[in-house]
Parts: C-alpha cells; sequence; structure tokens
C-alpha cells in the first residue's frame, strides 16, 4: 500500500541530486571516522551533529544522519581487526576471527571482506526495507517481554557452542559474566545489590568495559611478557581478499543478512546478539568449525553482515511507528521531529517524497560506503606493521579513551582494568572469554524481560511455552543445548582438561 | 600453578569461594511489594551457579590424571615487564584528572614506549602525536574528556 | 642515571608550565560568570525527553550566556547515576544537570542512591508532561469506568504498564489503585520506547504515559483519561481523572539543577537564561506541538515546588507501606 515504483524512481532522483549526494558523502565520511575512533560512538556522533544540521532542509540532513549511523557500523570493524579493540559488542565475534586474520597478515583480507559483506547485506535489507516495510513492521509488535526473554535464551544457549571443547569452563565464564552485569541498580526497581558496601560499584559494570578489558588489555599485557616486536606472527602480508574469498562467504553474506535484517526489527534486541547468532549459525553450518576462532573469514563476513542488515532492519520500526531500536536511533527519531516530521504510516502517505528519498540514499549511501572503505583497507592494514613497543602504549591509551567514554566516568576505566587482568589470567588459563561477553551483554535483556513477563502471566512460567513465538525460542535454544552436549559427548568423550580452543 | 591442573584447582576454588560471597550478599537484599521475581531470585541463582561451576572446575581438575598440561606463567624478565605495563596502566588513570587526558596521554605512552625498547625520538614523536590528535578530537568534537591543565 | 636526569628536568619544565597555566586561570576567573564553556549534562539517554529538550536550548543558552555548551550524558539507575555526580560535582555553575520530578525525590525516600534531594538545588523547571490512562487502539475497554470495573472484578488481572519502577507512573498509578480501590499489575519498563512498544503490541492492558509519548501515537492508542488538571488540548475528548472523581494531578516536571553551595551569581545568571527561553512564544509553540506542556518556572519558585511536591509523597509514600 505504501510502495510504488514511481515513488522509489522518484526518490532516487532525489538522492542522485548533487546537493544530497553531497550531504550522503560527509555523512558517510563522519560515520566512518566515527566508528573507528574510540570515544564516540554512533548515538553521540549524531547528537553532537544534530545541531549543526538546523541550517539544512530536512531532507539532507536527515540523509546525512542515517548515513552517520550505517556508515558507523562500516567503520565499527577497523579496531576490532587490526588492534583486537572491539568498540561496541556488535563488533565482539568479528575481533574473535579478524584479530587472528590480522595476526596472520591478512589485515587486509579482513577488512575489505567486511566492507564487501557490510555492503551485500546493507543492500539486501534494504531491498527488505523497501519492498515489505508495512507489512514487517507489525513484526516487532508481536514481540512481548516472554519473547523477548525465550530470544535472550536462546542467545545464552550459543555460549554451550561458543565455549568449544571446555565446555565447563566456558559455562563458569559465563556465570560470572553474568554475575558481573548483576552488580550496581536493577534496571527495573533501582534496588542496589552485589556493592558489597562500595558506592562507585552502584553504577554498575558496563559491558563494553568486560569487552574491552577482556579483548585488547588482555591481549597487550601478553604481549608485554612476551616482548613482542610485532603482533604479526609472519611478515607475510596480504593486503586484499582473494575473489575466491568472496565467493566462499556469498552465502554466508546472505544468510547474515536476513538474521540481521529480522533481528534488526526488534526494539530493544542488542545487536550484539545478532552478530552472536550469525556467526553461531556459520560455525555450525561450515564443513570445518574449527577453524572458526583462528583466523576463517566466514567469522568475519557472519557478524559484519549482520550488523549492517541491523541497522538498515531498524529503520522499518522507526519509519512505520516512529519507535526506535536503539540510542542512535532514537537520537535520529529526535532529529526527525526537530523537523515537525512524525515518523508513522502517516508520513508515508503525508510526505512520501521525502521518506522514499531517505530510502533511496541508504542504497546510494551503502555504495559510498563501499567505495570509501576499500581504498582504506591498506591504510588500516599497515597499522599491524607498526613494532610493538609502539603499538602497545597505543592501543592502551585508545582502550582508556574508549572506556572512559562509555559513561565518561574514571569508574568504567577502572572496571576496565579489572577485566584486563582477568582476560590475562584467563588467556592463561585456557578459560574462553566469548561466553562471558556474551552472557555479560545478554544478562539486563534477561533480567527485564523475565521480570516483565512474569508479572505479565502473574507468577506463571508456563507463559514461555504457550505463545507460539516465545516457545519457538524457547525449543530453538533446548535444541541447540542439547545437540551441542551431543556432539561434545560423542567426539571427545571425557572433555580434555586443556582445550579451550575458543 | 605450574601446570594446569594445579592451577584449575586454584582458580575453581576461588571461583567457588566469590561464588558463595555472592549468594551471602545475595541473602540480604530487600525484597519489594508487588514482584513476581524476587529481587535476590536472580543474584542468588548467580551465587549458587558460580560456587558450583568453581567446586566442580577444582574437583574436575583434581581427579584428572591425564597428561600434565604446563601453564605458560612469564619468566622473571616477563614478569617485570607485566609489572611496569600494569603500573603505569593504572598511574595513567590515576593522573587522568588531574593532568588531563592529552597529557596524562603523552607521558603514559612516551614513558611506555621508551620501556619496551624504542629510542627517545620514536617515544617523544609518537606520545606528542596522541596528545595533540586526542586534543583536537575534544576541542573541535566537543566532548568532555578532562583537560587537566589544558583546559581553561 | 642521565636519562633519569633527563626526564626530571622535562617534568619540572612540564610542572612550571602548569602553575603558569594555573594562575592564568585564577586570574581569569575574576571576570563575570561565565568565563569558559558549559556543560549540560543529561542523566537519560540521548533521544529522551530531557535530551530533547536540552538539545532544543542548546543553541539558545550559547546565545544568551556567550558561551559554548556542551551537552553531555551521564546515564543509568533511572537518573540516579547522573544526580549523584550532580552532588559531587564542583559547585561553581559550569555544569548543570537536566533533573525531573518526581524522580529525584522519590529515589531518595526508596533507598540508599547516593544523593539526597536537599542537595539537589534547581535552577529552573521548564518541561511537563501530565500522564495519561491510555489503552491499545482495539482494546474492549472504552471508558474509564469500563477499565476500573474490570479492574475491580478480577485484582491484578489487568497489566498496567510504566517506565520503570517506583517512578511517577508507578506512584500514578498506586494513587489511582488506592483512589478507585481497584488494583492493577505494575509492569516497568527501561524506558517510555519499550514501554510504548509492549502497549501497542498488547502485551500489557493498559498504560499510564508521559503526554507527548501518547501524542506520539495518537492513532494506534485511546486516551482514556489525563491526570492533568484540565483537559489536554491534544485530546479533548478524554476527561481528567479529577472530572472523573479521582483527586489526583501527576506529571512529570523537568528542569536543571547545579549543586549546594553554587555562588548565588552563578545560579541567577543561569536561571534568567532558561528562563528567557522558557518565555519564548516559538519554543512554547513548538513544545506544545510535541505534547509538551511549557513550564516556566525559576529558582524559587521551583525549590517551592519541590518542597511541595516532596511532602505530598512522603504521605502517599507512608500510607503504601503500611
Amino acid at each position: 500500500m505504501f510502495f510504488s515504483v514511481d515513488l522509489l524512481m522518484q526518490g532516487f532522483g532525489a538522492a542522485l541530486s548533487p546537493e544530497n549526494l553531497l550531504w550522503a558523502f560527509v555523512g558517510c565520511f563522519v560515520g566512518t571516522l566515527v566508528g573507528v575512533l574510540p570515544g564516540i560512538g554512533p548515538s553521540s556522533g549524531i547528537a553532537i551533529l544534530l545541531p549543526l544540521t538546523t541550517f539544512l532542509p530536512p531532507t539532507p540532513a536527515i540523509i546525512m544522519l542515517a548515513a552517520i549511523y550505517y556508515g558507523a557500523m562500516y567503520g565499527g570493524s577497523t579496531t576490532a581487526i587490526v588492534v583486537n579493540i572491539p568498540g561496541e559488542a556488535s563488533s565482539v565475534p568479528t575481533a574473535l576471527d579478524g584479530y587472528e586474520m590480522a595476526k596472520q597478515g591478512r589485515a587486509g583480507a579482513a577488512l575489505a571482506i567486511s566492507a564487501i559483506s557490510s555492503f551485500v547485506a546493507g543492500t539486501v535489507s534494504l531491498l527488505g526495507l523497501t519492498f515489505f516495510a508495512p507489512t514487517l513492521a507489525s513484526f516487532a509488535l508481536y514481540f512481548g517481554p516472554p519473547e523477548y526473554f525465550a530470544l535472550m535464551i536462546m542467545g545464552l544457549s550459543l555460549v554451550v557452542s561458543l565455549a568449544g571443547k571446555a565446555l565447563l569452563k566456558g559455562l563458569v565464564s559465563a556465570i560470572l559474566g553474568l554475575t558481573a552485569s548483576l552488580i550496581g541498580q536493577n534496571p527495573l526497581t533501582g534496588a542496589c545489590r552485589l556493592t558489597f558496601g562500595c558506592e562507585d560499584l552502584m553504577a554498575g559494570v558496563n559491558f563494553i568495559s568486560v569487552i574491552i578489558g577482556l579483548f585488547a588489555l588482555g591481549e597487550v599485557f601478553c604481549n608485554v611478557e612476551q616482548k613482542v616486536t610485532y603482533i604479526l606472527d609472519n611478515r607475510k602480508i596480504e593486503w586484499m581478499p582473494k575473489w575466491v574469498d568472496v565467493y566462499r562467504c556469498r552465502w554466508v553474506m546472505l544468510r547474515s543478512s536476513v538474521i540481521g535484517f529480522f533481528m534488526g526489527l526488534l526494539p530493544g534486541c542488542s545487536p550484539a546478539v545478532t552478530t552472536f547468532v550469525a556467526y553461531d549459525l556459520e560455525k555450525r553450518l561450515s564443513k570445518t568449525p574449527e577453524r572458526f576462532g583462528r583466523g576463517a573469514i566466514e567469522g568475519v563476513a557472519a557478524p559484519e553482515g549482520a550488523n549492517n542488515a541491523t541497522s538498515s532492519g531498524g529503520f522499518v520500526p522507526l519509519l512505520a511507528f516512529g519507535l526506535p531500536t536503539g540510542p542512535a536511533l532514537a537520537v535520529l527519531l529526535g532529529g526527525l521531529m526537530m523537523y515537525g516530521l512524525q515518523p508513522g504510516p502517516l508520513l508515508f502517505q503525508s510526505n512520501p517524497s521525502f521518506v522514499w528519498a531517505i530510502i533511496a540514499s541508504m542504497y546510494v549511501g551503502n555504495v559510498i560506503c563501499l567505495v570509501l572503505n576499500l581504498p582504506l583497507v591498506g591504510m588500516w592494514a599497515r597499522i599491524s606493521l607498526i613494532p610493538f613497543p609502539i603499538l602497545g602504549p597505543l592501543i592502551l591509551v585508545f582502550s582508556v579513551i574508549g572506556a572512559y567514554s562509555i559513561r565518561f566516568m574514571l569508574f568504567d576505566v577502572w572496571v576496565t582494568l579489572v577485566f584486563g587482568v582477568v582476560g590475562y589470567l584467563m588467556r592463561k588459563m585456557k578459560i574462553p572469554m566469548a561466553p562471558m561477553v556474551l552472557a555479560s551483554v545478554l544478562a539486563q535483556m534477561l533480567e527485564t524481560s523475565l521480570s516483565q513477563s512474569l508479572l505479565i502471566s502473574r507468577g506463571s512460567w508456563s507463559v514461555f511455552f504457550t505463545r507460539p513465538i516465545a516457545c519457538v525460542f524457547m525449543a530453538l535454544a533446548i535444541g541447540s543445548i542439547v545437540r551441542g552436549l551431543w556432539v561434545q559427548y560423542k567426539t571427545g568423550g571425557p572433555e580434555a582438561l586443556a582445550d579451550g580452543d575458543d | 600453578m605450574r601446570n594446569l591442573r594445579s592451577a584449575d584447582m586454584v582458580c575453581g576454588a576461588c571461583i567457588g569461594l566469590l561464588g558463595l560471597a555472592v549468594v551471602v550478599a545475595a541473602m540480604n537484599i530487600p525484597a519489594l511489594m508487588g514482584e513476581r521475581l524476587p529481587s535476590k531470585a536472580l543474584p542468588m541463582l548467580c551465587g549458587v551457579l558460580t560456587a558450583a561451576g568453581g567446586f566442580l572446575l577444582a574437583i574436575k581438575a583434581y581427579r584428572y590424571d591425564g597428561e600434565e598440561i604446563p601453564v605458560e606463567w612469564p619468566d622473571r624478565g616477563g614478569w617485570i615487564s607485566l609489572g611496569v605495563t600494569m603500573g603505569g596502566l593504572i598511574a595513567y588513570v590515576a593522573l587522568i584528572e588531574l593532568l588531563g587526558l592529552p597529557v596524562a596521554s603523552m607521558l603514559f605512552v612516551i614513558g611506555l614506549v621508551r620501556y619496551l625498547g624504542m629510542g627517545l625520538m620514536a617515544g617523544v614523536a609518537t606520545g606528542l602525536g596522541t596528545a595533540v590528535s586526542i586534543y583536537l578530537m575534544i576541542h573541535y568534537l566537543a566532548l568532555s574528556f578532562p583537560l587537566g591543565v589544558l583546559g581553561s | 642515571m642521565k636519562c633519569r636526569f633527563h626526564a626530571l628536568a622535562k617534568l619540572s619544565v612540564f610542572f612550571l608550565l602548569c602553575a603558569v597555566l594555573l594562575t592564568g586561570v585564577q586570574a581569569h576567573a575574576a571576570d563575570k560568570f561565565p568565563t569558559h564553556p558549559l556543560t549540560y549534562v543529561v542523566t537519560f539517554d540521548p533521544g529522551g525527553q530531557s535530551d530533547r529538550e536540552a538539545r532544543r536550548q542548546q543553541p539558545h543558552l550559547q546565545k544568551l550566556l556567550g558561551q559554548q555548551v556542551i551537552v553531555d550524558y551521564k546515564v543509568g539507575g533511572g537518573g540516579a547515576v547522573g544526580w549523584k555526580e550532580l552532588t559531587k560535582t564542583k559547585p561553581d555553575g559550569y555544569s548543570f544537570y537536566s533533573i525531573n520530578t518526581p524522580h529525584i525525590i522519590l529515589q531518595p525516600m526508596q533507598q540508599d542512591v547516593g544523593y539526597k534531594t536537599e542537595q539537589i538545588v534547581p535552577v529552573a523547571m521548564f518541561q511537563s508532561t501530565p500522564l495519561g490512562v491510555a489503552v491499545p487502539a482495539d482494546s474492549p475497554y472504552k471508558t474509564m469506568k469500563e477499565l476500573l470495573e474490570a479492574a475491580k472484578k478480577e485484582p491484578g488481572a489487568l497489566s498496567m504498564g510504566g517506565s520503570a519502577a517506583f517512578s511517577g507512573h508507578h506512584l500514578a498509578t498506586l494513587r489511582l489503585e488506592k483512589l478507585a480501590g481497584v488494583s492493577f499489575s505494575y509492569v516497568p519498563f527501561t524506558g517510555s520506547a519499550p514501554q510504548m512498544t509492549a502497549a501497542l503490541g498488547g502485551h500489557v492492558d493498559v498504560v499510564f504515559a508521559n503526554s507527548d509519548d501518547l501524542v506520539r501515537f495518537k492513532d494506534k492508542i485511546r486516551v482514556l483519561a489525563f491526570s492533568s488538571a484540565e483537559r489536554f488540548p491534544h485530546f479533548p475528548d478524554a476527561p481528567t481523572l479529577k472530572e472523573l472523581g479521582y483527586d489526583m494531578v501527576d506529571s512529570i516536571d523537568r528542569g536543571v539543577g547545579v549543586p549546594l553551595n553554587t555562588p548565588a551569581e552563578a545560579i541567577a545568571t543561569l536561571e534568567a537564561a532558561f528562563m528567557e527561553i522558557a518565555r519564548n512564544p516559538d519554543i512554547q509553540k513548538e513544545m506544545r506541538d510535541q505534547g509538551f506542556v511549557p513550564l516556566a518556572l525559576g529558582h524559587d519558585a521551583s525549590v517551592a515546588y519541590i518542597k511541595k511536591v516532596s511532602a505530598e509523597y512522603a504521605e502517599l509514600a507512608k500510607s503504601i507501606k503500611k
């Protein structure tokens, strides 16, 4: 009812006008920068630029702000791959294989595949946005607290496969992550728990601190101890992916686009969940799952694709209902309202030229981002050529800035340092880190959706099995746990003590 | 702690004790009115699971009698480098509010680059570069990082 | 040894420089407030009501104060993280924090959150959202009476969605329950976006929500009643709770505050700037269009207002605890 070829063509006409093209380019450029720089995420990036757009008419202004949003998704993987600092939770799975690739001298290939995969997934999910926006918009509304809880349980069940052969250690790692996230105030009631009398702990442990600490600091500590001179294992450098790599990832990209797009429709579903699900799916479908975590190129393509598809998917509920799926889109919504544009079905009817210009500009913007990012690949990849005595201190500084900028509190930096030491010890003890990260990302949503579900159902746990969508996720979760345990039982026999290969 | 078995035993026991501490702390969480999921339920559950997981790990390691797997702890020099890096990092973070992010970062980078074995020139150049880029970022993007001595 | 000496020399030069800079700053401080950029700290997520107001005011504040104003976020614990920091920040007027009633009153009343209501000095209050009772458009309840009857018949069967526990929404629900002799199952959400999503999807039966959110989803919900003193202009057909015989007026009011011991001169300067913006008819119109109610309470009026509301809530909290 909303879509017509004419309107889309008009949209492209508007998006390709020199003025709009210029602002889309500016947005993509700033977005890529925002993604790469630690200390400034997409939401603060958009918020900072929001007042500057007042001199622009609404269409170019929103085109630019949207471009910053998806542009940041392109840039976000760079630090995860090159220096093992995932700037946000969604790029953690990227770091798992991306940094391994960088150490093997294949940073260029990893960066390039992440840009290509982002482009493919971004475009595929834009097709979804273009053709199915009104139909799919209500998808978001089917998700109430019980569905979110079931989804989170499914996410948590991935721990079994992320833990690899070190199942017990993986579970311990996950449960520690959960416990750490409970510290501080209950997100719903504000009640304090597990602060052990320390007032600072009331602010809670933010999962970004956990991630930066475990990954970036832990790695630097290990390198320092071993007096590493270069992070590269060898000096054979591969700047660009071979076509065969891209070809191998073709289904990976498409699958992760679909996953990312659908999960992007859900307000309140963290993009981190999406990227982990996409990563895990590829690991399961792969004929050689043991390569994952050791520099598999599919392990970079999947989360990056899913990440970008999520960001386009988020525009469906935003444009159709005015429901933002995350803080960055909430700021964008604020921008729309600043211009007196009220998102919702009415916007499609009263302002079709505006809506379609925005959607068309996103196709154009994805091309711009690809063209902008591919040539930069060589430059970013050369970072791994910097001698470690210079690179190491810089990584530490960047981590500190990244941690500080979560909430602009020094407390978060201290938490990050603590998790840096934890990450170092976990590496030594061969305890897998991915489960801890996943658990700390999921914890808040898990808790709030559980307590909301029980309030709605008046205390009955059956609600997770009587509502169809929730039931499907629960079944998937249970299935995946059982299958994971079965595979372990079949292959490993008694769990090998040392084998924590993730 | 030399091999993974003993390391796992120590680590498991520590995690187990941590879990017990969480259980004790969770018991003191007061109930609020109108709750279906008591405030203490999840922390309690996590505490119990942490304790169980930790002790299980320790027991499993104790009963393990396979091949001995060494843990690669650093040598003396490694411990010293690690200690200096961590100490430097702590000093750096502690000084951020006093000196400001650009200056504290500069001192930290110069110090650590030098310590890790690069020349003075390389250290100073990297440090200055860091400080200037951080300062420009803060200034032009109006981010609220502490500027310390550079702020006015 | 030589190297260390080098470092020492450099360090002393550096400290000398610092000292020079610091005295420079001191000399400056004698000038009229404000002499350097100010920080407007928003205590809720970007995109929320407080943030949108701050972004609206930012360019005007810069013009009126003649200094750069940086909007910054300290988010967490329903605002408590930011307000705790407010009480610890340097009382020089260069950092001011967005504040909300009843949050700053209810939180310290409930438990130790690291700050006390009295430690926050309001500068001005400028934005208010009355609370409305709304159901999804396809809900069987057409009027407030039908809703309350259903809630009375089976206590706790109807779920009432709101933003956070012990918040304005929660207290309004409790007040309504008490006045009407009914009971709902109150379901807290982490913010108004998830709250409204749950309402639109029919996952909760009814919501107590901020007026601007209700205006935003006008065509998807049915507003049954408003807790404002008079009928809300966007929903002229929805009666006030007072008209229905329930004597309650509830709203969430927003302003900015500074820590205790902030110089009176700084407060007065900030107050003047905020009041001028709040009285600007163009801004008032923009706010009304978006479903806000513009306020213009200065420092003294805000202090009196917070005191009055505190007394009310203290009484309510006492009666609930029994």
